[in-house]
Protein backbone atom coordinates (compact mmCIF):
# COMPACT_ATOMS: atom_id res chain seq x y z
CA UNK A 1 0.00 0.00 0.00
CA UNK A 2 2.58 2.57 1.06
CA UNK A 3 4.97 1.50 -1.59
CA UNK A 4 2.34 2.07 -4.14
CA UNK A 5 1.60 5.50 -2.69
CA UNK A 6 5.28 6.53 -2.82
CA UNK A 7 5.51 5.27 -6.32
CA UNK A 8 2.45 7.17 -7.24
CA UNK A 9 3.61 10.38 -5.63
CA UNK A 10 7.22 10.53 -6.59
CA UNK A 11 6.97 8.58 -9.68
CA UNK A 12 9.61 6.34 -11.06
CA UNK A 13 12.60 7.78 -12.78
CA UNK A 14 14.31 5.51 -15.15
CA UNK A 15 12.41 2.71 -13.54
CA UNK A 16 14.13 3.03 -10.10
CA UNK A 17 12.58 4.54 -6.95
CA UNK A 18 14.18 7.89 -5.97
CA UNK A 19 14.73 9.34 -2.46
CA UNK A 20 12.63 12.23 -1.41
CA UNK A 21 14.69 15.41 -1.82
CA UNK A 22 15.72 16.62 1.65
CA UNK A 23 14.69 20.20 0.96
CA UNK A 24 11.10 19.04 0.61
CA UNK A 25 11.01 17.36 4.06
CA UNK A 26 9.12 19.30 6.73
CA UNK A 27 11.11 17.98 9.76
CA UNK A 28 14.22 19.26 11.58
CA UNK A 29 17.48 17.45 11.33
CA UNK A 30 19.13 16.08 14.44
CA UNK A 31 21.73 18.85 14.26
CA UNK A 32 19.08 21.56 14.23
CA UNK A 33 17.26 20.05 17.19
CA UNK A 34 20.46 19.75 19.22
CA UNK A 35 21.41 23.31 18.34
CA UNK A 36 18.01 24.66 19.36
CA UNK A 37 18.08 22.65 22.59
CA UNK A 38 21.48 24.08 23.43
CA UNK A 39 20.29 27.63 22.77
CA UNK A 40 17.21 26.96 24.88
CA UNK A 41 19.41 25.61 27.68
CA UNK A 42 21.64 28.68 27.52
CA UNK A 43 18.68 31.06 27.61
CA UNK A 44 17.06 29.14 30.48
CA UNK A 45 20.33 29.20 32.38
CA UNK A 46 20.67 32.94 31.88
CA UNK A 47 17.09 33.61 32.96
CA UNK A 48 17.46 31.31 35.96
CA UNK A 49 20.66 32.95 37.14
CA UNK A 50 19.16 36.43 36.77
CA UNK A 51 16.00 35.41 38.62
CA UNK A 52 17.89 33.74 41.44
CA UNK A 53 20.19 36.75 41.74
CA UNK A 54 17.16 39.05 41.91
CA UNK A 55 15.49 36.87 44.55
CA UNK A 56 18.66 36.70 46.57
CA UNK A 57 19.11 40.46 46.34
CA UNK A 58 15.59 41.19 47.49
CA UNK A 59 15.94 38.72 50.36
CA UNK A 60 19.24 40.27 51.43
CA UNK A 61 17.73 43.75 51.15
CA UNK A 62 14.77 42.79 53.31
CA UNK A 63 17.04 41.23 55.92
CA UNK A 64 19.20 44.31 55.88
CA UNK A 65 16.20 46.59 56.39
CA UNK A 66 15.03 44.37 59.24
CA UNK A 67 18.49 44.52 60.80
CA UNK A 68 18.56 48.31 60.47
CA UNK A 69 15.16 48.62 62.08
CA UNK A 70 16.14 46.28 64.92
CA UNK A 71 19.27 48.31 65.60
CA UNK A 72 17.44 51.64 65.49
CA UNK A 73 14.72 50.33 67.79
CA UNK A 74 17.31 49.02 70.24
CA UNK A 75 19.20 52.32 70.26
CA UNK A 76 15.92 54.20 70.72
CA UNK A 77 14.78 52.21 73.76
CA UNK A 78 18.26 52.44 75.26
CA UNK A 79 18.42 56.21 74.62
CA UNK A 80 14.96 56.62 76.14
CA UNK A 81 16.01 54.55 79.15
CA UNK A 82 18.92 56.88 79.87
CA UNK A 83 16.83 59.98 79.13
CA UNK A 84 14.06 58.86 81.46
CA UNK A 85 16.32 57.70 84.27
CA UNK A 86 14.47 58.96 87.32
CA UNK A 87 16.02 61.17 89.95
CA UNK A 88 16.71 58.33 92.33
CA UNK A 89 17.72 55.92 89.58
CA UNK A 90 21.21 54.45 89.65
CA UNK A 91 23.36 53.21 86.79
CA UNK A 92 26.11 50.70 87.31
CA UNK A 93 28.42 48.77 84.99
CA UNK A 94 29.59 45.36 86.09
CA UNK A 95 31.13 42.35 84.44
CA UNK A 96 29.60 38.92 84.89
CA UNK A 97 31.29 35.74 83.73
CA UNK A 98 29.86 33.69 80.90
CA UNK A 99 30.00 29.86 81.14
CA UNK A 100 33.16 29.98 79.00
CA UNK A 101 34.74 32.59 81.24
CA UNK A 102 34.39 35.57 78.90
CA UNK A 103 33.37 38.82 80.56
CA UNK A 104 29.75 39.84 80.03
CA UNK A 105 29.27 43.60 80.38
CA UNK A 106 26.07 44.33 82.28
CA UNK A 107 24.42 47.68 82.85
CA UNK A 108 22.24 47.66 85.93
CA UNK A 109 19.47 50.24 86.21
CA UNK A 110 18.43 50.36 89.83
CA UNK A 111 15.28 51.95 91.19
CA UNK A 112 14.32 52.85 87.67
CA UNK A 113 10.65 52.92 86.90
CA UNK A 114 9.19 51.98 83.59
CA UNK A 115 12.36 51.91 81.49
CA UNK A 116 12.37 49.81 78.31
CA UNK A 117 8.60 49.75 78.54
CA UNK A 118 8.73 47.35 81.47
CA UNK A 119 6.51 48.32 84.41
CA UNK A 120 8.35 48.60 87.68
CA UNK A 121 5.86 46.63 89.78
CA UNK A 122 7.29 48.14 92.96
CA UNK A 123 11.02 48.64 92.61
CA UNK A 124 13.58 46.15 91.49
CA UNK A 125 16.18 46.65 88.79
CA UNK A 126 16.79 46.04 85.13
CA UNK A 127 19.92 44.41 83.72
CA UNK A 128 21.01 45.12 80.16
CA UNK A 129 23.66 42.54 79.30
CA UNK A 130 25.60 41.44 76.23
CA UNK A 131 24.92 37.73 76.65
CA UNK A 132 26.98 35.21 74.71
CA UNK A 133 25.33 33.12 72.00
CA UNK A 134 26.23 29.68 70.73
CA UNK A 135 27.87 31.10 67.60
CA UNK A 136 30.30 33.26 69.57
CA UNK A 137 28.53 36.58 69.10
CA UNK A 138 26.47 38.37 71.73
CA UNK A 139 22.83 39.28 72.19
CA UNK A 140 21.89 42.47 73.99
CA UNK A 141 19.29 41.19 76.43
CA UNK A 142 17.24 42.60 79.24
CA UNK A 143 16.32 41.01 82.55
CA UNK A 144 13.90 42.35 85.11
CA UNK A 145 14.90 41.54 88.67
CA UNK A 146 12.10 42.03 91.21
CA UNK A 147 12.93 43.90 94.36
CA UNK A 148 13.41 41.19 96.94
CA UNK A 149 15.11 38.51 94.88
CA UNK A 150 18.49 37.67 96.34
CA UNK A 151 21.04 34.90 96.73
CA UNK A 152 20.29 31.61 95.04
CA UNK A 153 17.00 32.90 93.66
CA UNK A 154 18.85 35.73 91.91
CA UNK A 155 21.41 33.27 90.48
CA UNK A 156 18.64 31.05 89.18
CA UNK A 157 16.89 34.03 87.65
CA UNK A 158 20.08 35.18 85.93
CA UNK A 159 20.81 31.68 84.62
CA UNK A 160 17.25 31.09 83.50
CA UNK A 161 15.21 31.89 80.45
CA UNK A 162 13.74 35.17 81.66
CA UNK A 163 16.07 37.27 79.51
CA UNK A 164 14.36 39.31 76.82
CA UNK A 165 16.52 39.46 73.68
CA UNK A 166 16.69 43.00 72.30
CA UNK A 167 19.42 42.93 69.66
CA UNK A 168 21.04 39.71 68.43
CA UNK A 169 24.42 39.21 66.79
CA UNK A 170 26.63 41.93 68.15
CA UNK A 171 30.30 41.72 69.05
CA UNK A 172 32.97 43.71 70.90
CA UNK A 173 30.47 45.38 73.19
CA UNK A 174 32.07 48.16 75.19
CA UNK A 175 30.39 50.60 77.52
CA UNK A 176 32.00 53.75 78.81
CA UNK A 177 30.79 56.62 80.92
CA UNK A 178 31.58 60.32 80.86
CA UNK A 179 32.02 62.36 83.98
CA UNK A 180 34.36 65.15 85.09
CA UNK A 181 35.70 65.60 81.57
CA UNK A 182 36.88 62.06 80.89
CA UNK A 183 35.60 58.70 79.67
CA UNK A 184 35.78 55.80 82.08
CA UNK A 185 35.55 52.12 81.23
CA UNK A 186 34.33 51.23 84.71
CA UNK A 187 31.36 52.57 86.54
CA UNK A 188 30.89 51.19 90.04
CA UNK A 189 27.68 52.11 91.87
CA UNK A 190 29.37 54.68 94.12
CA UNK A 191 30.22 56.86 91.09
CA UNK A 192 26.64 58.07 91.04
CA UNK A 193 24.98 59.52 87.98
CA UNK A 194 27.13 59.83 84.84
CA UNK A 195 26.83 62.75 82.41
CA UNK A 196 26.57 60.50 79.40
CA UNK A 197 27.02 56.88 78.43
CA UNK A 198 28.58 55.48 75.31
CA UNK A 199 28.04 52.12 73.64
CA UNK A 200 30.48 50.79 71.06
CA UNK A 201 29.88 47.49 69.28
CA UNK A 202 30.09 45.68 65.97
CA UNK A 203 26.73 44.74 64.50
CA UNK A 204 27.11 41.54 62.46
CA UNK A 205 23.70 41.76 60.75
CA UNK A 206 24.87 44.97 59.09
CA UNK A 207 28.11 43.48 57.80
CA UNK A 208 29.92 44.16 61.06
CA UNK A 209 29.22 47.91 60.96
CA UNK A 210 30.73 49.69 63.91
CA UNK A 211 28.03 51.26 66.05
CA UNK A 212 29.18 54.07 68.30
CA UNK A 213 26.35 55.75 70.13
CA UNK A 214 26.29 58.19 72.99
CA UNK A 215 23.37 58.57 75.33
CA UNK A 216 22.69 61.70 77.28
CA UNK A 217 21.63 61.39 80.89
CA UNK A 218 19.86 64.54 82.06
CA UNK A 219 21.55 66.01 85.11
CA UNK A 220 19.58 66.12 88.32
CA UNK A 221 20.74 68.44 91.02
CA UNK A 222 20.50 67.15 94.55
CA UNK A 223 18.73 70.30 95.65
CA UNK A 224 15.96 69.96 93.08
CA UNK A 225 12.65 69.45 94.82
CA UNK A 226 10.87 66.22 94.18
CA UNK A 227 7.96 66.69 91.78
CA UNK A 228 4.77 67.37 93.66
CA UNK A 229 1.62 65.59 92.70
CA UNK A 230 -0.53 68.00 90.76
CA UNK A 231 -3.44 69.34 92.78
CA UNK A 232 -6.71 67.71 92.02
CA UNK A 233 -9.35 69.53 90.03
CA UNK B 1 18.22 21.91 -6.65
CA UNK B 2 19.66 25.41 -6.95
CA UNK B 3 16.24 26.90 -6.52
CA UNK B 4 15.45 24.99 -3.34
CA UNK B 5 18.76 26.15 -1.75
CA UNK B 6 17.94 29.79 -2.47
CA UNK B 7 14.52 29.64 -0.79
CA UNK B 8 15.68 27.43 2.12
CA UNK B 9 14.05 28.55 5.38
CA UNK B 10 16.86 29.71 7.69
CA UNK B 11 17.72 32.90 9.56
CA UNK B 12 19.97 35.39 7.93
CA UNK B 13 22.97 36.71 9.80
CA UNK B 14 21.16 40.05 10.15
CA UNK B 15 18.16 38.45 11.85
CA UNK B 16 20.36 36.54 14.26
CA UNK B 17 22.25 39.71 15.11
CA UNK B 18 18.99 41.61 15.73
CA UNK B 19 17.74 38.84 18.01
CA UNK B 20 21.01 38.76 19.94
CA UNK B 21 20.92 42.54 20.25
CA UNK B 22 17.40 42.52 21.68
CA UNK B 23 18.39 39.79 24.13
CA UNK B 24 21.49 41.71 25.18
CA UNK B 25 19.47 44.88 25.80
CA UNK B 26 16.96 42.97 27.92
CA UNK B 27 19.67 41.27 29.99
CA UNK B 28 21.55 44.54 30.45
CA UNK B 29 18.37 46.21 31.66
CA UNK B 30 17.81 43.48 34.22
CA UNK B 31 21.43 43.66 35.37
CA UNK B 32 21.22 47.44 35.78
CA UNK B 33 17.98 47.10 37.77
CA UNK B 34 19.64 44.53 40.02
CA UNK B 35 22.69 46.72 40.50
CA UNK B 36 20.61 49.76 41.39
CA UNK B 37 18.70 47.69 43.96
CA UNK B 38 21.98 46.67 45.58
CA UNK B 39 23.20 50.27 45.54
CA UNK B 40 19.94 51.47 47.10
CA UNK B 41 20.30 48.94 49.92
CA UNK B 42 23.89 50.03 50.48
CA UNK B 43 22.90 53.69 50.59
CA UNK B 44 20.09 52.90 53.03
CA UNK B 45 22.63 51.26 55.33
CA UNK B 46 24.94 54.28 55.08
CA UNK B 47 22.04 56.59 55.86
CA UNK B 48 21.02 54.50 58.89
CA UNK B 49 24.58 54.55 60.22
CA UNK B 50 24.79 58.30 59.64
CA UNK B 51 21.54 58.76 61.56
CA UNK B 52 23.03 56.81 64.46
CA UNK B 53 26.06 59.13 64.38
CA UNK B 54 23.79 62.19 64.21
CA UNK B 55 21.72 61.15 67.23
CA UNK B 56 24.84 60.15 69.10
CA UNK B 57 26.49 63.54 68.47
CA UNK B 58 23.27 65.28 69.41
CA UNK B 59 23.49 63.53 72.78
CA UNK B 60 27.18 64.31 73.05
CA UNK B 61 26.88 68.07 72.43
CA UNK B 62 24.34 68.33 75.23
CA UNK B 63 26.96 67.35 77.79
CA UNK B 64 29.96 68.70 75.86
CA UNK B 65 28.87 71.70 73.74
CA UNK B 66 31.27 73.25 71.19
CA UNK B 67 32.06 76.30 73.31
CA UNK B 68 34.26 77.87 70.63
CA UNK B 69 31.20 77.95 68.39
CA UNK B 70 32.32 75.38 65.86
CA UNK B 71 33.64 71.83 65.93
CA UNK B 72 34.36 69.52 63.00
CA UNK B 73 34.87 65.76 63.18
CA UNK B 74 36.42 64.50 59.97
CA UNK B 75 34.97 61.50 58.17
CA UNK B 76 38.05 59.32 58.52
CA UNK B 77 37.86 59.50 62.32
CA UNK B 78 34.14 58.82 62.40
CA UNK B 79 33.17 55.77 60.30
CA UNK B 80 32.99 57.82 57.12
CA UNK B 81 30.58 60.42 58.46
CA UNK B 82 31.72 64.04 58.64
CA UNK B 83 30.12 65.96 61.48
CA UNK B 84 29.99 69.73 61.92
CA UNK B 85 28.69 71.07 65.22
CA UNK B 86 27.88 74.71 65.70
CA UNK B 87 26.64 76.66 68.67
CA UNK B 88 25.15 80.12 68.41
CA UNK B 89 23.14 82.42 70.59
CA UNK B 90 19.43 82.02 70.15
CA UNK B 91 17.30 85.13 70.22
CA UNK B 92 14.05 84.59 72.01
CA UNK B 93 11.57 86.85 73.70
CA UNK B 94 8.97 86.18 76.30
CA UNK B 95 5.36 87.06 75.59
CA UNK B 96 5.78 90.51 77.17
CA UNK B 97 8.81 91.30 75.02
CA UNK B 98 11.73 90.85 77.38
CA UNK B 99 14.63 88.95 75.77
CA UNK B 100 15.50 85.54 77.19
CA UNK B 101 19.22 85.15 77.78
CA UNK B 102 21.23 82.00 78.02
CA UNK B 103 19.55 80.12 75.19
CA UNK B 104 21.88 78.52 72.68
CA UNK B 105 21.06 76.78 69.46
CA UNK B 106 23.11 73.65 68.91
CA UNK B 107 23.14 72.37 65.34
CA UNK B 108 24.70 69.09 64.26
CA UNK B 109 25.17 68.42 60.55
CA UNK B 110 26.30 65.06 59.24
CA UNK B 111 27.32 64.39 55.66
CA UNK B 112 28.49 61.08 54.30
CA UNK B 113 29.08 59.07 51.18
CA UNK B 114 31.09 59.86 48.07
CA UNK B 115 30.68 63.42 46.77
CA UNK B 116 28.71 64.26 49.93
CA UNK B 117 25.75 62.27 48.72
CA UNK B 118 23.87 62.40 51.96
CA UNK B 119 23.37 65.25 54.33
CA UNK B 120 21.20 65.52 57.39
CA UNK B 121 21.09 67.93 60.26
CA UNK B 122 19.38 68.34 63.57
CA UNK B 123 19.25 71.12 66.09
CA UNK B 124 18.33 71.52 69.69
CA UNK B 125 18.07 74.40 72.11
CA UNK B 126 20.24 74.41 75.19
CA UNK B 127 19.79 76.61 78.24
CA UNK B 128 23.21 77.60 79.49
CA UNK B 129 23.14 80.87 81.44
Amino acid sequence: MTGKMWNLKCGMRNGAPTRIPSSFSSAFTLFEVILSLMILALLTGAVYSITSAATETSRATMEEQLAVRRMEAFLKVTRDAFLNLPRGGKVQLRFAKSPTGAPVPEIVFEEAVGLFGIPSLGGGSLILAARPRADGSRTMSLLRVPKDVQGIDLENLEAGNSWIPLLPRVEMVKWSFFANGEWKDEWPPENGRPVSARLQMDYLDMAGSKIDSQFWIPPVSAAAPAPKPSPGP
Amino acid sequence: MNRTQKTSVGFTLFEVLIALGVFAVAVTGLAIALDSAVMAAFEARERALARVVLESRLSAVLSDPPLTGNRVIEARDNNGVRVVETMEQFEAKTTNGTPVTGLWKLRVTADWGRRDKGKESAEILLFRP
